[in-house]
Formats: C-alpha cells, structure tokens, sequence
C-alpha cells in the first residue's frame, strides 16, 4: 500500500510539472492563434466598437469555431475523403476476386475443414459451393479483374488499388458496420469522418465539415451511430443530408421569412449578443455570434451545393444522375460537389447488398447485377471528374462493405433457396481505394481458390483505418482522444499502414 | 445493448452488457474509471486486475440473457387482471411460507425463473431458430443441461403449437433415463404457458425432452418451445378451491399485459461463477473469484448479501469515500458549469485535483450526515451560497486570470443543456406541459429522420398537450435520437456520458431560428404579451418573461427596429404572414412581426445561457 502511495505521489507532481509546462504552451499559442482570429472575426462586426488588444483575449481559434482548420501534424496526402459502403455487403466473388476453380466445385458440399470452428449468420449444416454467377476478364494496363457486372469500372480501373484479403470478425451487419466506420463493434466510438474533422476541421465554414448520404431506400443496419461523434463533442458528427425535405434539417427559413427579414433578425440578435459580451466578457458569446453569422451563410450555401439541377447536361449524363431522385448516382455528382467545395469528409451508403437469395432482389446472380449497374456508371464517373478537375489527387475514395460472402450457397434453414445466394462472410472480402497517395493499378492481398480465405496480404478493418488516417496526415497510433480515463485511438491498439498499395 | 441478429452469440453480448453495468456504476457512482482495470490493473489508481472480476461478481448473476425479448420483464396488470393476481397472491400467502409467497409474486411479476431456450443443447430434428425459440420437428428431442426441477409435480411451458396431438415425453439424463412426464400438446396459435404433470424429483439432473406427432410429416415445424419453468408446488393443494385458484394462475401467466425490461437475481440453483478474463478478454477464462469490493476502497460488510443488494449498502455506506464526493461534485457541477473536481466522471489519482478540496469534503460530509442523502437540500445549499449568488458579469481581464472561474469572482454562465432550451422555450411561451408519468411521447420532428430498418417502429406524432412536455418525456432511441437534442450535444445515450461537451455550432442557430417547435413557441409568447398599441411595452414584457431581468434602453431599441422592419415587411406581403403564421386563423401583421421579435429574444445568448 505504501508503495503505490510513494509511486502515485511521484506520477503527481511529474504530471504537475509536466501539465504547467503544457499550460504554458498552450497559453502563448492560443493568444497568438486567437488574436489572429478575433482580428479576421471583428474586421467585419468590431463587437466593442473598439479595437482589441491581442493581450487581452485568451482562447484560440477553435473556442470560436470548433471546425477552424487545422494543418494535421504530417504532411497529408489528401484533404478529404469520399467513403462509399455498400450497405448489406456485396460479393466480392461475382465483382472483384475471381475464383475459376469455383466453378468447376459449385455443387459440391463445402468441405468439412473450412466449417469447423465457424459461425454463419443463417447456413446451417454442410452448405454447398456456388460457382461465381458473373464473368470475368482482365482489364487495363494493371490487368487486375473484375466482372462483366461493372462494364463502366474498367475504364477507371488503372486509378484503383484493391485489397483483396480484407478481413473482420463481425458476420452481422449492424456491429460489422459500426467496427467498418468506428473501429469497434459495439456502439459508443466516433466514426472514421469524426476523427477526421475533429482533427482537421473543415476547409469550408459555411458547410458541415462532414456530410453523409443515403440511397437504396434505407438508411444503414447501425443507425445513425456510423456516422456518430462517440465521446469526441456531437459538431464532429456527421451531418446527413437528405435528397427530400431539407437537405440539411432547419436550413430552411420559415414559410414567409424572406432572406432580408432572417439578415435582419440575425443582425439584431449579434447587436444584442454584443451588448452582452460587453457586459461578460464571455468568449462563448463571440462564437455565438460567429455562428449565427455562419448559419446564415450556411443557409444559402447548403442548398446551392445540393442542387445538382445547375450541373450541366453531359456531366449529369456522365453520372447518369435521375432528377429528384434519391439515388447513388444523385449521390456521387454530389460527392465532388461537396470535396470540391472543401468539405472534409463525405459519407456514402446505399443499401441493399445483402445478397442471401431469400428474395430475387437478394440473388446474386439477378438482384447483384442491378445493384452494380446502379453504382457502376456514377463511380467511374466521380473517379474521372474529380481527375479531369484535378481534384482526385488531393481526394482519397474508398469502396468497401462491412464483409463480404461466403463461397457456399446460402442454405437458410438446411433447405435448398429459392434464388442464388451467399451468406455473409468476414474472412476474406475485397475493398479498394483510388486517389491522392494511391498507388495506381495495384492489387494487395490474395485469397485461396474459392475465395474463403486470404492467404497472402490479409489486412484488417484497424489496417484499412491506419492507411486512411496515413493519408490524411495522422499517425493513427498517435492520434488520440482522451475518455473514461484513458486514451482512444480508431484503430484501438492495432491497425499498420498498408505500405503495398501507396504511392 | 441487446444484440440479436442471426447468428450472434447471446453470452457475448451479455457479458458485455454486465461489463457495461460495472463501468456505467463505477463512473456514476464512483467518479471512477474502472473500464481500465478490466484488462489489468489500474496503471495509476488502487485497483487491481481480478478486482474489477470480483466487482463484476456482484453483477454476473442477473437472469437477462440477451435475448429478444428482453427478459425478465415485468408485468403491468390492468385493475381487473391484477384482482386474479391478487387471488392467486392470497391464497400462497395463506397456506404457504413466505418464501413460496416470493416465488409466485415474482413469477406473476416477471416469469423468471425460467430455462430460456437458448439455453438448450444437444438438438436433434429441432433446431434453435432466430434467438427466441426452438423449433421441434416429428421425433424432435434435446438436452437441458444440469436443470433443477424445484421438487415440483407441475412443468410449465412456454409455447406456440402448430398441431394436435403432439407427445411430449420429459426424462431424467438422456433418452434413455427415467421418464419424468408425458403428455399431449394440442394447437395453440398463440404464445402460451400451460403447466403439465411431471414426476417429483429434488436434485439436479440433465433434462432430456422428446416431440413426437406422427400424423405430421419429417421435417415440419410442429412446436415452438420458448421456456422451460419449474415451479415449486402451490400450496394449499389439498384445500377446497385449489383448482379454481390454479386456473386463475393460469389466466395470470397468459394475459396480455404491457411490459417493461428489469433485472432480477439468479436463484442458488442458476448462479453462474465469474472467472477473470486474461488481459480482457471473453474468450480466454482464468480464476473464479467471489463478490468482493476494491480491497483500498472502505470494507464490504460481511452481513451484506453478496448480490447487488449487497453492492448498493456498500456504495451508500457512510465510510465510502467516493459516493457523497461524487454526487456533490456532480451537482456543484450542473450548478456552476464546473465541478470542484472538473473532470467529473473521475475523481481519481488521475483526475483533475478539486479546486477546493477542503469545501467538496464539507459539502459530502453535510451531504451524508445532516441532509440525509437529500439532493434537494444540497442544491438549496449551493444556491443560497454567496458564491451562487454573485454577478455573472466579468471583464476580459477577469476572463484572462481566469478564463474557467476556478476562484469563483463571479457567477457562474453556462449554456443550457439540450432538453433545457426546449423547456424554457416551451415554459416561456406558456406551452409547456406539466404533466407528469407515463410513457414517453413523440413531439413534433421533421420526416424522414426517424429510421429504423426491419422493426418498422413508426414515431406518431403526440397530440395535445404530449407534444410540450418536458424533454425528460421525449422518446429516445439510440440509433435516431431526437434531432434537435443531438444537435445541442445530448449525445445519443450509447454508453454512459457523465459529461456533455457543449459545442457552439451554426447547426444549433439553426434550429433556434427554424425548428418549428420553436416559431410556435416564439409565436405564442408574442401573443401572451402583445399589448395593443404599445409595440414598447410588449417588447419589454416579451423580454421580461424570457430572461427574467429588465430590457436595456439599447436592446429595446434594436429590438423595436426590427418589429419595424418585419412590420413593413408583412404589411406590404400578407400573405407572408399567412404563410408565416399559418396556425393562427387570422394573422396580423403586427402579431408576425412581434413573432420574429419573440424568436430573436429566443436566440439571444441571455436567453440560451444561464447566468
């Protein structure tokens, strides 16, 4: 007892000299970085009538605005990120990873070795093989595979790197959804765009730092918790803008308020609030009146960004975009618009993926060919507008599910199904990346010949996390948040950099 | 924290939901994070490793299973199915013990103990389906591991029955042990409990169970089985009326009656032991420990039972040193904005140190001893306090000496929390409703946030006075909170937040300004205190009522300017005020104007800041 008392009484006074050293820094920074804010700030509202001194205010920039950028501390090679999750998990066997001796065993019972020790979501005794339902060719100067599900992909196909031997111990959609997006299964962590903006902030102050969208008529198993903020403060988490109803929720003013009525309104609040701050001196006050200003430019902002109705006409054909539609294609003309205009990260789901064959739309042979078709045009489109503006090497596009399928046909209930299907399957399943740091063409990890498992390369969900953070300019084993007395990381206490597929 | 999907294995998730109730306790009770010592020992605080196991004992021996119904769930009768209740209640009360009495109120109250069919092993032609029950198919049989049929001379099964006429045939050990039951199960559509006959044994034995219906093709669905329940024999067999008593027990189980999710403790002969798990980890198993509390924190008294019951006499316990410094750190907390301990989800070695220890002692000694645990007469404590009562007010230079108010010159100024704003605008504007009780209510929010994939749960909007009542009464859902409370960090409830992170956001303005609960809030104040002709006046009393304090000559005039310019706006455009009013029958242009008044009172940081 004694000696824990010695010990702890040592760590406190290192921390004490170790926390005023801190302080100290922290101190003559944010004088510097707030007066340099509150300068930009009051050369367009002055709140005092008078100038202030740089001495007299101590806060930074982010106690003003919370999403004020920061340089993240390496040098990134990307600014934002458009994330696209196939929600339901698609089948990396009738997409990406071909398997030719598949074919020749579909039919045949799944050998009792790969089952053992295994759990399925719903396959239930000795399930059988299924052949890949789609064919496949070599593609482009890189020669990497995919189907003839993803005509339009071939032409991109030279700008992606795959992962093949992606792997996560979760086989249910909700907790592999949340481990894909927080790097934990359960819920309670911040999603991957959280720890990206509350790390960067935004490059774009009258748009949320964060964006998600949704198409294929749901939203994901998860809920709102994969874009969710954890324990980092709610700002950094996602906001999700709809293709009905406002695009961002009370963006829109009220019926009958015109734009000069909001203009005065808000002037009227800050006159007041300034008035306030006289009398506090409460540095809230003047982010208060900071983001009131902002909400109002964010009101005019928000709904030019997501009107795609302006685009023009081959650039809409070029995504194959549906007017007032919710769709994937709607939703990827919209991603450039969002990284173009500086938001950090943008989120897509589209539902849908989750090919058991209990439903023709579930089928992987018939309902997976329509899914691709509805993403196969819109993201060869988005890889080459963003290049033909220069954008993709400062973006960085990531395409994944939360697993991917089983090899065997899907038996729910030991009973042969109605249509062709597979089950869910973590061991082995492809993602891939494109975009700034992206080594062109390349192709990492191999799975064994039906695709069950990864036999070279095999990466894991912390791996994927690490790379993404890598390319953002963070050290993901540095890159911390402290909570419940301890510090968080994404990749929790794994995750390496996947060093095969950067430039 | 349930987790049900096909396929998830239900002792994961509650193992995980105990560890969650051990952190979640520690935090709120403790102000410490006992999360860190469930891989090893605490790195700075005296908490060893197997000690967290040793508290996680305490919890380990709930009858929640992580199943999809939730269960235990207790029962609410209605005023006529609780007079059967009752009957039932009585009767054991008048020819049994108390501790017969206890068995059937608990199992009216809530079915436990019971075996729950995930529980089930060995299934052969049945098949435990979809993590609620098992499936039995013609010659369908299974193994109940290591049951304890209570002595009794009655099964009671939980069950739905496709057909007539299937046999059931209960033995002791396997399929070739001795036979405890037989019995015919005939179709119910229905989820039932119905008891059978079994032969009376008392020790603890595998329990083998066996369908046959051969009018039934192979491989046909014939009985779902949900639970398997021993029940000690109802006393009072042999008196006149036990038949009739029996058939109201029955009726009890069956009835359909609304329900809520509780925990309640594992009976001697259902005790799990807790093993200490290697660096964390469920999977790899190490010693068994018993109930027992940090060996540095104040002794657990041996005459306390080794259950939660137990766990709760030692939090509250007078020599615990963490519970009446916690609370009062945390309630000086939501006063001042700032706990005297600022972190206050950890008072430990690792914390923040309090700022005035010797005041946070004074305070949690009074707290236990004089107030007897009153958290009423601690806030009128620490409101009644000089220290409360200063001004707010300050001067940059008092802000740069000290920006958090560590030395208390001035008053505290805290922003409200989410479901404050919406109160005070409801309260203000005359809304707000006081009912109290009852479920939670669904107020208005715009369509399409709310969305839940397979359950198909529906928000209905509330009507009448449900849709203003207190944010406490807000229905919650983890995976779509309510937008507007998300959006002034309420957080969405998935683990335990001691402490919110108030944030400044656009978003927030945005709701303030726009979320139609707050224009009709804005708007009903400016109709409780417009005074005709007299735009001044109703400005002023608007402003009064809202933040409690007087109009500056200033704000009155910048106010009274855009009365003026939303005035003209509505009297050149009325149908801008139609649009813009569109609840009131006839709306004035006076009365819009004074609305977007009322709703930029409504966003002044006097208005959405305590101070």
């Amino acid at each position: 007892m004694e000696d824990i008392i010695k010990r702890l009484l040592k760590e406190q006074l290192a921390r004490e000299a170790q926390a005023k050293t801190r302080r100290h820094f922290i101190k003559n920074c944010a004088q510097g970085i707030g007066g340099l804010a509150l300068s930009s700030i009051f050369m367009g509202c002055d709140p005092l009538g008078k100038p202030v001194k740089k001495s007299q205010v101590a806060f930074s920039e982010r106690d003003l605005n919370p999403l004020a950028t920061l340089a993240p501390p390496f040098s990134p090679k990307v600014k934002s990120v458009i994330y696209l999750h196939m929600a339901g998990a698609p089948s990396q066997l009738e997409m990406f990873d071909y398997k030719p001796a598949l074919h020749k065993l579909d039919g045949q019972d799944c050998p009792q070795s790969l089952l053992e020790g295994k759990k399925f979501a719903f396959i239930k005794g000795t399930p059988k093989l299924l052949g890949p339902q789609a064919e496949f060719a070599q593609e482009g100067e890189s020669g990497n595979w995919v189907s003839n599900f993803l005509p339009h992909f071939k032409k991109v196909i030279d700008e992606v790197a795959f992962l093949k031997a992606v792997n996560t111990d979760q086989f249910n959609h909700g907790p592999a959804q949340l481990f894909m997006h927080t790097g934990s299964a359960r819920l309670g962590r911040p999603s991957i765009g959280s720890w990206a903006t509350y790390g960067l902030g935004s490059e774009n102050q009258n748009l949320p730092g964060f964006v998600v969208l949704t198409s294929g008529g749901n939203a994901p198993d998860a809920g709102k918790s994969v874009w969710g903020s954890g324990f980092l403060p709610s700002v950094y988490q996602g906001v999700q803008c709809r293709s009905k109803g406002d695009p961002v929720l009370y963006i829109e003013d009220p019926d009958g308020v015109t734009r000069d009525l909001k203009k005065s309104t808000i002037d009227a609040i800050n006159t007041i609030n300034k008035e306030e701050y006289a009398k506090y001196a409460d540095p809230e006050i003047l982010a208060r009146i900071n983001q009131y200003e902002m909400a109002y430019r964010m009101q005019i902002a928000v709904p030019e960004v997501m009107n795609i109705n302006n685009e023009p006409e081959n650039i809409k054909e070029m995504y194959g975009v549906e007017a007032g539609k919710e769709s994937f294609a709607n939703n990827c003309l919209l991603a450039r618009k969002l990284v173009e205009d500086g938001v950090r990260f943008v989120q897509l789901f589209d539902w849908g993926w989750d090919t058991h064959g209990n439903i023709r739309e579930g089928s992987v042979d018939l309902g997976l060919r329509n899914k691709c078709r509805e993403i196969d045009r819109p993201i060869a489109a988005l890889i080459l507008d963003l290049k033909q503006r220069g954008l993709l090497d400062e973006t960085l596009i990531v395409w994944g599910g939360e697993f991917g399928r089983t090899p065997m046909q899907e038996n729910r209930g030991n009973k042969k199904m109605e249509f062709l299907g597979r089950d869910h399957h973590g061991d082995a399943f492809t993602m891939w990346m494109a975009g700034g740091g992206i080594k062109k063409g390349a192709s990492h990890g191999k799975t064994d010949d039906i695709g069950f498992s990864g036999i070279e390369g095999r990466v894991s969900v912390h791996d994927v996390h690490a790379t993404i953070l890598h390319l953002l300019g963070f050290d993901h084993e540095q890159f911390t948040y402290e909570f419940q007395g301890r510090n968080f990381r994404l990749t929790d206490v794994e995750g390496e950099i996947i060093k095969e597929i950067l430039a | 924290m349930n987790n049900d999907e096909g396929g998830t294995d239900d002792e994961e998730y509650r193992v995980a939901t105990v560890i969650d109730r051990v952190n979640t306790t520690f935090e709120v009770w403790q102000s410490t994070a006992m999360g860190c010592v469930q891989c090893h020992s605490h790195p700075y605080d005296p908490f060893k490793h197997e000690e967290y196991y040793k508290l996680m004992a305490f919890f380990n021996n709930t009858r929640d299973e992580d199943t999809p119904s939730e269960s235990p769930v207790l029962k609410f009768y209605t005023p006529e199915q609780q007079k059967g209740v009752d009957k039932v209640l009585d009767w054991v009360a008048k020819h049994g013990n108390e501790k017969q009495h206890t068995t059937y109120k608990n199992f009216l109250q809530f079915t436990e103990p019971v075996y729950k069919s995930h529980f089930f092993k060995e299934f052969k032609s049945s098949v435990y389906d979809d993590h609620a029950s098992v499936v039995f198919w013609d010659d369908g049989n299974l193994i109940i591991e290591n049951a304890y049929t209570n002595n009794a001379s009655l099964v009671y099964l939980n069950y739905r029955s496709h057909y007539d006429g299937t046999k059931m045939t209960i033995r002791e050990k396997d399929s070739n042990g001795p036979i405890l039951g037989e019995f015919v199960i005939n179709k119910a559509k229905k989820n039932t409990t119905s008891q059978f006959p079994i032969r009376k044994i008392d020790k603890k034995t595998d329990i083998y169970i066996e369908t046959q219906n051969n009018a039934i093709a192979k491989e046909v669905n014939i009985l779902n089985l949900y639970w398997i329940g021993f029940l000690e024999d109802m006393p009072g067999k042999e008196q006149p009326g036990w038949a009739n008593i029996n058939s109201t027990f029955i009726e009890a189980l069956n009835a359909d009656t609304p329900t809520v999710p509780i925990l309640s403790e594992n009976p001697d002969y259902m005790k799990r032991t807790t093993q200490v798990f290697d660096r964390g980890s469920f999977m790899v198993k190490t010693d068994t420990v018993q109930p027992a509390t940090p060996e540095s924190l104040n002794e657990c008294n041996p005459d306390w039972p080794k259950d939660r019951l137990g766990f709760s006499k030692w939090i509250v316990d007078k020599k615990n040193p963490l519970t009446a410094r916690t609370l009062v750190n945390r309630v000086w907390h939501q006063i001042f904005g700032r706990g005297l301990v600022s972190t206050i989800e950890d008072i430990g070695s690792q914390s923040e140190p309090p700022t005035h220890p010797a005041l946070l002692d004074w305070l949690a000694l009074r707290f236990m001893n004089e107030y007897n645990w009153s958290v009423k007469s601690l806030i009128k404590e620490i409101v009644m306090s000089g220290t409360y009562r200063q001004s707010s007010e300050s001067s940059p230079e008092m802000y740069q000496i000290d920006p958090d108010n560590e030395l208390y010159a001035r008053g505290p100024r805290i922003r409200l929390g989410a479901e404050q704003i919406r109160d005070q605008a409801l309260a203000v504007s005359g809304l707000l409703s006081n009912k109290m009780y009852g479920p939670g209510v669904m107020p208005p929010q715009p369509e399409g946030v709310w969305e839940t994939v397979y359950n198909g749960a529906k928000w209905m909007e509330s009507k009448g006075e449900d849709r203003y009542r207190r944010g406490v009464y807000t229905y919650l859902k983890r995976t779509s909170p309510y937008p507007s409370f998300l959006t002034f960090d309420a957080g969405s409830r998935e683990v335990c937040m001691i402490r919110r992170t108030p944030t400044n956001t656009p978003l927030q303005a945005l709701v303030t300004l726009n979320d139609p609960v707050y224009l009709e809030a804005s708007y009903q104040l400016a109709k409780n205190t417009m005074i005709p002709k007299d735009v001044d006046a109703s400005i002023a009393v608007a402003y009064k009522r809202a933040t409690l304090s007087e109009i500056e000559p200033t704000s009155l005039q910048t106010l009274k300017d855009l009365y003026e310019t939303s005035l003209n706006e509505f009297s050149n455009n009325p149908e801008a005020a139609e649009l813009f009013l569109h609840f009131d029958k006839n709306p004035t242009p006076q009365l819009s104007a004074m609305t977007v008044v009322t709703n930029a009172i409504m966003n002044l940081d006097e208005f959405l800041t305590k101070a």
